[in-house]
């Protein structure tokens, strides 16, 4: 009761002090924010990661040249695509406390079938041939889905079954070691075209001004209820730091980033960027204001508990594999964008673990019903920027960081590390 | 304690059995829950007390039961029934979700929506004012995830769940376990002013103090088998001892188990 006394003592008399205090009382501005950085509970969320984001750049920024530079920003981002997308993927797997394998060799083999309508002879149309895709995507989810939920085969065994049969798939339509390149403009775009600046910046205002729209309608709904709300103050001063923040990456992408001597300007948000933006609001949204996502959470926390409240476990659990399926699909298109080909690499080596990293770097627990969306966007940034970090860097104290061995090891003991503060923090919870 | 005229029973069931593999684990239960009647099922630790709970609750299905609801047959063959119905349980384990908050368990797999979204606000207001009722002190918020609650505090919650529906039936399995005095107390009100309301309350426990103090009658599982029914006002804790640790007390008892009339 000690952090109650300190607040001031406003509202909340109906209802005795001790009682919900925190749900009785409407806070002033410095307590909200007070409460909103010291949050209470044993749930890190992103805070490791944001601490991670803001630490590599600052030892990339003054390590590496050129890590620091309007044309590095964009390229960050475009490498980070496919990644944060498929760990978006994987993020509703493993929010049920379960695993996917198998959902990097999804990816590829999603886009490989798109990729092999579209080629000579076959020449399918797009709108045919990327539906194709996620039809593709979908139909592993399912198949996934009924063994590990209905028969009850553990989903790390299904899965990495799978991560042979997919790839063999993709060998075989991809004719062992052969690449079929992708010339469609469509695809292409995806991570490689940029917006024109003008369309950035009503990309900014549709975020800033979605999110403070949202904000204070969710407020006025709880006022209108008798419920303590966010403070108006708070969410404004929310959407500023949005709007700012967002705003600087725009201008910068916004600036020309072409080479000296190019003849055409480069610049502009990239494509990816409203793509994946768009994908992680609508599913955030799904996840947390729908009976679904609330679900999913339950399964992920207590399967037993959840069945006892009459969930169709098994159909959560399908309907998460499905999702994994069909957001595994756009990465796919943004791994085939990137490469301009698929071969049967693609989704393959490092793909899925990159992408599981990226999740649980981000603050997703593997133990499951732990985790946003936006985590695995931030986890991918941090992989990504790793990644590309370590490029720029060259050779440092003998050990040259552009080779795949210490860069390898670098990831795995990250990921061990994002996996140690998730162990630490769920043991805390238990007790 | 007024006593108790038998009305028709809202619940009952006749020859229940069941099985988990080849561990028999009720025999041939005959169970009758009354309206405005507090049922105390009493057995020894293993008696089958929580499986006949969750078979009641659709959580397991009998192998064998005529189940009647209301004078109906019924078949229960899922949680989704059970609810439909309006019976309501606080399981022993508490099937809380440790990652969900206070109000997002005690509506869990019947949030209120207006259109596809949740209704936050509604059930969050239901909520607090279903636990204001049952005078849970110390929590704070019920936006806090029952993770960070106390033993009891989540005792509480499960049984706040239980009694935010308008149920007809509620069976709390060992509700009073983890709970201190004052609210056992608490609890006990809570049973028999359900009770008083025209509900059929089953409550489990150990305590005989609590069980002569809250139930008009009391059904002692013995082995899977029920060894008596008795009215609490005609018999004395020792009798009940003896049926739980025995089977059989004097003319009571599985031995004499046709001579058993109420
Ligand atoms: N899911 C299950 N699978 C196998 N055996 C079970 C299961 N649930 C309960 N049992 C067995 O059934 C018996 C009765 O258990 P239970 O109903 O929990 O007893 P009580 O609640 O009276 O203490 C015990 O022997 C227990 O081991
Ligand atoms: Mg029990």
């Amino acid at each position: 009761m000690a952090q109650a006394a300190d607040e001031p003592p406003t509202g909340g008399a109906a209802v005795a002090r001790n009682d919900f205090s925190i749900d009785s009382e409407q806070l002033g501005l410095g307590a909200s924010l007070q409460r909103l950085v010291f949050r209470k509970g044993t749930d890190l969320g992103a805070a490791p990661a944001l601490l991670g984001l803001i630490s590599l750049t600052l030892l990339f920024g003054l390590s590496a040249d050129r890590f620091i530079s309007k044309g590095n920003f964009a390229n960050l981002l475009t490498q980070a695509t496919w990644l944060m997308l498929l760990a978006v993927a994987v993020t509703f797997v493993l929010l049920l406390g379960e695993i996917d394998l198998s959902a990097g060799y999804t990816a590829g083999l999603c886009v490989v079938v798109t990729a092999y309508l579209l080629a000579p002879p076959h020449n399918v149309t797009p709108w045919v041939a990327i539906p194709a895709g996620f039809v593709v995507g979908a139909t592993i989810g399912v198949i996934t889905g009924l063994l590990v939920a209905r028969v009850g085969i553990p989903a790390f065994v299904v899965t990495l079954a799978f991560f042979m049969t997919w790839q063999g798939v993709v060998l075989i339509i991809a004719k062992d070691g052969g690449t079929i390149p992708i010339t469609n403009d469509l695809i292409i775009a995806f991570v490689n075209r940029s917006m024109r600046p003008l369309f950035g910046w009503i990309l900014l205002v549709l975020i800033a001004g979605g999110y403070l729209v949202s904000a204070l309608r969710k407020a006025q709904l709880r006022t209108r209820n008798g419920l303590p709300a966010e403070l108006r103050s708070l969410i404004l001063i929310k959407a500023g730091m949005l709007a700012l923040g967002w705003g600087a990456m725009t201008y910068v992408l916004n600036q020309n980033r072409a080479f000296a001597g190019a003849t055409a300007p480069l610049e502009g948000v990239p494509i990816a960027v409203p793509v994946v933006v768009a994908i992680v609001v609508t599913l955030h949204f799904l996840l947390e204001r729908t009976s679904w996502g609330r679900h999913v959470y339950a399964v992920g926390g207590n399967v037993e508990a959840a069945r006892r409240a009459g969930i169709s476990v098994t159909w959560i659990k399908m309907s998460c594999f499905i999702m994994c399926g069909l957001v595994a699909c756009v990465a796919g298109l943004a791994l085939g964008s990137q490469l301009n080909s698929v071969s049967p690499q693609t989704g393959g080596n490092d793909t899925l673990l990159r992408a599981v990293g990226a999740a649980v770097i981000g603050g997703v627990s593997l133990f499951g019903g732990r985790g946003k969306l936006i985590y695995p966007i931030i986890g991918g940034l941090v992989v990504a920027m790793i990644d590309n970090g370590l490029g720029l860097l060259g050779t440092v104290a003998q050990i040259d960081f552009t080779a795949s061995g210490p860069r390898f090891i670098v990831q795995g003991l990250v990921l061990l590390f994002a996996a140690t503060i998730d162990a630490l923090s769920r043991k805390r919870s238990v007790g | 304690m007024s006593p108790a005229k038998d009305d028709a029973p809202i619940l009952a069931i006749r020859g229940a059995n069941k099985s988990f593999g080849a561990i028999h684990v009720l025999h041939d239960v005959d169970f009758a829950v009354y309206p405005g009647q507090v049922t105390a099922l009493v057995g020894d630790n293993g008696a089958g007390k929580s499986t006949l709970v969750k078979c009641i609750s659709g959580v397991y299905s009998f192998d064998g039961a005529d189940v009647e609801f209301a004078g109906n047959p019924v078949t229960i063959s899922g949680p989704r029934d059970a609810a439909h119905l309006g019976i309501e349980v606080v399981y022993q384990d508490l099937a809380l979700c440790d990652n969900l908050d206070i109000v997002q368990n005690m509506f869990l797999g019947r949030e209120r929506r207006t259109g596809a979204t949740l209704d936050e606000s509604s059930m969050e207001k239901l909520a607090r004012n279903t636990l204001a009722d049952l005078s849970v002190r110390t929590v704070k918020s019920v936006r806090q995830s029952v993770a960070s609650l106390s033993g009891g505090q989540r005792q509480t919650v499960a049984i706040a769940k239980a009694v935010l529906w308008d149920s007809k039936v509620v069976l709390l399995d060992e509700p009073t376990a983890a709970l201190g005095v004052a609210q056992t107390r608490n609890v006990l009100d809570l049973v028999r002013k359900m009770a008083d309301q025209g509900l059929g309350v089953v409550i489990i426990s150990h305590n005989m103090n609590d069980v002569f103090e809250v139930a008009d009658r009391i059904v002692a599982l013995y082995l899977g088998r029920v060894a008596a029914e008795v009215r609490t006002t005609e018999s004395t804790r020792a009798q009940v001892v003896e049926l739980i640790t025995s089977g059989r007390s004097g003319d009571l008892g599985l031995a004499r188990a046709d001579q058993v009339q109420i």
